[in-house]
């Protein structure tokens, strides 16, 4: 199944690892009995509904909730006024759980109500007295940086919170703060050589502006959260969110708690792809802080659609230079990010990333983040790099048609490897775009010629590459061995998408048993040990050396037990299938059963092995996408006949869960490319907030994805391991709107390229030779 | 949602008293797929619900003696799609009735509902008007028969009396050598609202090739279910070739008042009815042939 | 105002005091804490509450309860016989078709009763019976995989709660 490109010669016979593991928790899940947030109750509980802005910016004069207090089933009610001006810092939208002294988007929480039934809590809504005192707005970036547009305050300014940002990239961000004095929150340059030298020795230069409209992570399972605040002051709370402690630690922060009254325990968790980080967690705290009785809050889907934290519309320019024999000599490229009501956005990625995946010896790169009254964004599975790739690549494509060469082979030229530097100067390790632009090479689909369809609807041939830095943060984890001789992993982290399933895995592999005989626990906050927020790709990445650290423990104290017991020295145990012995001897030999009842009574004790630690550094994943696609020129319908999904996984660990994360990003890229857009009125008010009209692909409207797995040895990761989650999603939308750019013959520079959007730029074309889409 | 009132009376006459009697404050409630959306989502006020769940004589589909068939109101979007009489005699009811949105939702959205809540985009109330069905509508006075294409005055707004309900829909014997089509443009295959919908009723001469009559029923492209009467004009009589349905998907097009929202643009959505116009009586001649 | 509700839930008979405005959702997880069926939208359009009512699928969110008056309610936890998942459920856990698995038990209440009335189904028809349900993780190919290998009669039904299993012998003599 996978394409192996290098790996150093395995020492013994892998068991588990590396081999297609159906879930260990697939069980659960197809039988209902998985617990997600929503799923957790309590005797006793009260519901929580929230009042939102019906204004894009306002200033709130006052906010009187005494009848909302006095009304039937009513127990507690919160606002801004509820925390402390010390824990909130004005930039940071998780801080800002109420909105202040202003409203700055549509749809802004502004107050909380906790009832006996949810019916009285949303009738109480309308008790609340606001007095707003609506002021301009502004909702396109563009817009926003004009001179007299109106400015979107926060507060005193403060430093610019970009915590949920750096889970995603172990990349280093330079983006500078700027003062308050305009709607650019931010700004980032980065430059290589002399630009003007670079165009000037070109001899293809291709350019155009691109942009991508905002997109919502639509995880099927809205934000929910349950909090039970008790009498000895313990906040216990069930949270479905991908990073457990990140909640504990903003409901700490937030309600001035100590970190270890926080208990939160991270639930099963219905999708996030970064959009479930901790937006919610903090009313129902508060809520159930007030109340002194447990209080959960749902939201509904028009509440995620309208105010949770999608991901970023962009702008961006970028020109491309090459010689004719295919060197690319030059790129310039600015990013305007519309970062919504609050700082925040993966601007500086996105920017940074405009020249990630080739060498170009001259560079000029821009980027802006900007404010605006829109919901503010947060991460969307490689966050900001779709954009990017958007844009880069299907310049890419051109300058290849330009120079008459295969857009392959010119990628190939200019493919960046091992040493070469980003361009924050960050110098690469044995990043895989080289391989993944042979795979695409060779690949079937992209040797066999497109042929014209009966039917006469033009088609159109698009491929594109992107990447993905990925997190490498710290983790932990403990392993114990049970009493017949079984284990468990304790672990911290959110099991996202079968995430645990790859943890099992590697302890069954290190452990030498098969993988039934280890089972793997969520803790806790309390009882857990730390787990990096599972985003950013970083969960099986930083948990498989942290769980074969444990593993390696706990193999040393077993070692020890079974050298006292065969009369041999630790160091020539040799161990396998749940029993070891002394290496000279393997008929001898003592069960893991025996060692876990004579551990107890031995000096050693029961035993408990840990792991923790960061990888040496980050690697980034490659991913390439092909798309065939076929145009209806009337309607603008596109028909995707194949999409091809090329990734280097470094070793993986789980191919058939590898090959999930393929296709399922794939298919979101399909969502940018042809489908997903949050549509606003000029009011501010979202227009399409429910899943009829913000469309997700659904079955029927996709292909099969062709996953390829390829592998290139990642020297940091556990056994070549590398991140996995995210890059899937970085090449479909250039690949796609490439191709059916190549299906019509003129150049298309929107996402998502809607039916509409196709008529109109054919339309255009025909009559001024200018597309508009 | 807020709190309501519901009574699922087993008697039309009751259900009719209900609705007349609480006027504004009651609703009728069939499959409940756009209702309850309403309510949860819209913030929509019902004080009192009133099912119709219990009625037996909204149900069923029956052919009659005079070859038209019946269809109760409260037949589900799956029972009218999959229905073998309905398929029979005027295939466009079922593709429309097909539309109404997923499996589980045609489980529960009745053909009445369709009609009865009003939606410029619906699905399956353009072909009933195509085919010039009426509806058979009972009330406090009694029953009375109205064309469906004379019910909808506006976006929600149908011409009923306070405690009138929509009982069933006779759709009359097709004329011999007709053939019937709708089609709609969506985004997405399935799961989605209706951008244009176009209803299309071909009757050919005895020789096949000449259009003796033509009907064309647009759906999102105007404050109601609208014939193209111009589009019809430009059918009669003409021979059934690519260049009259040009003709005919230009007039449809001049038709057609779309307005501009999230889905599509007034001008995107002319274009289509041209397109889809088009491509509707192009089926619909295909089929008026292959059943002659 | 409190109306009597008497229906049968995977096959029990229930008899429960209901307002009318509770849904059929909210009555399976907050009344009966059956929290299998999930709700993703709330307005019909993703498909994640999907329950049989008297054998058909229907959203659970966009029904009453007290329209369920008298019907039989089979839920994703009633699908289980004979300490066995259904071929539909066994085949989502073989072919790795469940992610993060919000979607799955919709999914798997409307592929059971859809391949149950279309047991051959083409893969586009087979696509569009189940395009009501939205997956955000998979990218629907191992579902319809899945499904497939149902259609071709491939899937052994998967044991729920299997016998633990003894890793090694002690040596001979202990």
């Amino acid at each position: 199944m996978a394409k192996v490109v290098d790996r150093p010669q395995e020492k013994t016979a892998l068991r588990v690892a590396n081999q297609p593991v159906s879930r260990v928790d697939g069980i659960e899940n197809v039988t209902g009995a998985a617990k997600f947030g929503a799923d957790f109750s309590l005797p006793g509980m009260l519901w929580g509904a929230i009042l939102r802005s019906p204004y894009a910016h306002a200033r709130i004069r006052s906010i009187d909730y005494t009848k909302a207090l006095e009304a039937p089933g009513v127990v507690s009610v919160a606002t801004a006024a509820d925390f402390d001006d010390d824990v909130v810092e004005p930039t940071s939208r998780p801080h800002n759980v109420f909105a202040g002294d202003f409203a700055l988007f549509l749809g802004e929480a502004v107050a909380a109500v906790a009832a006996v039934t949810m019916e009285d809590a949303e009738a109480a809504l309308e008790l609340i007295e606001v007095d707003y005192e609506p002021l301009p707005h502004v909702l396109d970036p563009l817009a926003a940086m004009e001179p007299d547009a109106p400015v979107i305050r926060h507060g005193d300014g403060g430093e610019i919170d970009r915590t949920e940002m750096s889970f995603h990239s172990s990349v280093a961000s330079s983006a500078e703060d700027l003062d308050e004095s305009g709607n650019v929150s931010s700004q980032v340059q980065f430059s290589r050589g002399d630009i003007d030298a670079g165009f000037a020795e070109a001899d293809v230069i291709e350019e155009g502006r691109f942009t991508a409209a905002m997109v919502h992570q639509t995880y099927l399972e809205p934000h929910a959260a349950l909090a039970d605040y008790s009498p000895s002051g313990d906040m216990k709370m069930w949270v479905t969110s991908q990073g457990q402690f990140y909640v504990r630690d903003t409901v700490a922060r937030l309600l001035k708690l100590p970190a270890h009254k926080v208990i939160v325990q991270g639930t099963a968790i219905g999708g996030g792809f970064g959009g479930k980080m901790t937006l919610l967690a903090p009313i129902p705290a508060i809520l159930s802080k007030k109340a002194r009785k447990p209080v959960k809050v749902v939201w509904s889907r028009s509440e995620e659609l309208v105010a949770a934290n999608p991901a970023p519309a962009s702008v961006i320019d970028v020109k491309i230079g090459a010689k004719s024999d295919g060197t690319l000599t030059a790129l310039q490229g600015r990013v305007v990010m519309d970062t919504g009501a609050y700082p925040g956005s993966p601007m500086s990625t996105a920017t940074m990333l405009l020249g990630s995946c080739y060498v170009f010896p001259n560079m000029e790169l821009e980027g802006l983040e900007v404010l605006t009254n829109k919901v503010s964004v947060g991460a969307y599975r490689a966050p900001g790099a779709p954009n990017s790739a958007h844009a880069v690549e299907n310049v890419m494509n051109w300058v290849a048609q330009k120079l008459g060469m295969d857009p392959v082979d010119f990628r190939l030229r200019n493919a960046i490897g091992e040493g070469d530097r980003w361009p924050n100067g960050q110098p690469l390790p044995n990043v895989g775009a080289v391989e993944v632009l042979e795979a695409i090479g060779n690949h079937e689909v992209w040797s066999t010629p497109l042929e014209r369809g009966a039917n006469g609807k033009p088609r159109g041939r698009g491929m594109a590459i992107g990447c993905w830095s990925g997190g490498a943060g710290g983790s932990a984890a403990t392993i114990k061995l049970e009493a017949d001789g079984s284990f468990s992993v304790l672990v911290g982290t959110i099991n996202l998408t079968g995430n645990t399933t790859s943890i099992a895995q590697v302890a069954a592999e290190e452990l030498r048993v098969p993988l039934e005989f280890v089972s793997v626990h969520l803790g806790d906050t309390n009882e857990a040990p730390f787990g990096p927020v599972a985003g950013g790709s970083q969960v099986t990445y930083t948990m498989s050396l942290s769980t074969a650290a444990a593993a390696a423990d706990v193999l040393r104290q077993m070692k020890a037990v079974a050298a006292q017991r065969l009369g041999a020295d630790a160091d020539d145990i040799a161990f396998d299938d749940g029993k070891m012995w002394a290496h000279d001897d393997p008929e001898r030999y003592v069960t893991y059963r025996r060692i876990a009842d004579e551990a107890v009574g031995s000096a050693n004790g029961p035993i408990i092995g840990t792991g923790h630690g960061k990888p040496a550094r980050g690697n980034p994943g490659f991913a390439g996408t092909i798309a065939d696609v076929e145009v209806d020129t009337e309607t603008g319908l596109v028909t995707i006949l194949n999409l091809v999904g090329v990734q280097d996984a470094g070793f993986a660990i789980n191919p058939l869960s590898v090959k999930g994360q393929i296709q399922g990003g794939t298919i979101q890229g399909v969502g940018y490319a042809l489908l997903e857009e949050i549509v606003y009125d000029e009011d501010g008010r979202v227009r399409n907030p429910g899943l009829l009209d913000y469309r997700l692909p659904t079955a029927a409207d996709v292909p099969d994805v062709d996953a390829v797995i390829v592998e290139k040895h990642n020297p940091y990761g556990w056994r070549g391991t590398r991140i996995v989650g995210e890059p899937s999603i970085v090449p479909p939308g250039a690949a796609i709107t490439s191709a059916i750019s190549d299906a019509l013959g003129i150049p298309l520079h929107n996402m998502p390229l809607t039916p509409e959007r196709i008529v109109m730029a054919l339309r255009d074309a025909r009559t001024n030779g200018r597309p508009s889409a | 949602m807020t709190r309501f009132d519901y009574a699922a009376p087993t008697e039309t006459h009751e259900a009719c008293a209900l609705l007349a009697d609480r006027g504004d404050e009651a609703r009728a409630l069939a499959g409940g797929t756009d209702l309850i959306v309403q309510m949860r989502e819209r913030g929509r006020r019902v004080p009192l619900i009133v099912s119709l769940r219990n009625l037996a004589d909204m149900n069923g589909i029956s052919r009659n003696g005079d070859g038209a068939l019946t269809i109760g109101a409260m037949a589900t979007g799956n029972e009218v799609h999959h229905s073998p009489l309905v398929q029979d005699h005027a295939f466009f009811i079922s593709e429309g009735a097909e539309l109404l949105g997923s499996i589980q939702i045609r489980n529960r959205g009745t053909l009445g509902g369709n009609v009865g809540n009003a939606a410029p985009s619906a699905d399956a109330a353009p072909p009933l008007v195509a085919a010039h069905a009426t509806a058979a509508i009972v009330g406090a006075k009694g029953t009375r028969a109205a064309p469906v294409g004379d019910l909808m005055t506006g976006p929600g707004q149908l011409a009923l009396e306070p405690g009138e309900l929509i009982q069933s829909f006779t759709v009359p014997a097709l004329p011999a050598r007709s053939g019937t089509r709708y089609v709609r443009h969506v985004p997405r295959r399935e799961m989605d609202i209706a951008v244009v919908g176009i209803a299309a009723l071909v009757t050919l001469e005895d020789d096949l090739e000449t259009i003796a009559d033509a009907s064309v029923v647009l759906s999102a492209v105007a404050p109601t279910w609208p014939h193209a009467t111009t589009a019809e004009q430009a059918l009669r009589g003409q021979p059934a070739n690519d260049r009259t349905l040009a003709n005919a998907g230009e007039a449809a097009a001049a038709d057609s008042r779309p307005i501009s929202d999230v889905r599509a643009s007034a001008e995107y959505r002319r274009m289509m009815v041209d397109v889809y116009t088009r491509r509707a009586l192009a089926t619909a001649i295909e089929r008026a042939r292959a059943a002659s | 105002m409190d109306y009597p509700l008497q229906l049968t839930v995977n096959g029990v008979a229930v008899k429960r005091i209901v307002e009318p405005q509770v849904r059929l959702l909210d009555f399976l997880r907050e009344d009966l804490g059956l929290t299998g069926a999930k709700e993703g939208c709330g307005t019909g359009d993703c498909g994640a509450c999907t329950v049989l009512v008297d054998g058909d699928p229907h959203h659970s969110c966009l029904t009453l309860a007290v329209e369920a008056e008298g019907a039989a309610v089979t839920t994703v936890e009633g699908l289980v016989s004979d300490d066995k998942l259904n071929a539909v459920q066994s085949a989502f856990v073989s072919a790795g078709a469940t992610q993060c698995g919000i979607c799955t038990p919709g999914f798997v209440v409307m592929a059971t009763a859809y391949l149950r009335d279309n047991p051959n189904p083409t893969d586009d028809e087979l696509r569009m019976g189940v395009a009501g349900n939205l997956c955000r993780c998979t990218g629907y190919e191992t579902i319809v995989s899945a499904l497939h290998s149902v259609i071709d009669g491939k899937v052994e039904r998967i044991e729920v709660s299997p016998e633990p299993q003894e890793l090694v012998p002690e040596p001979e003599g202990e």
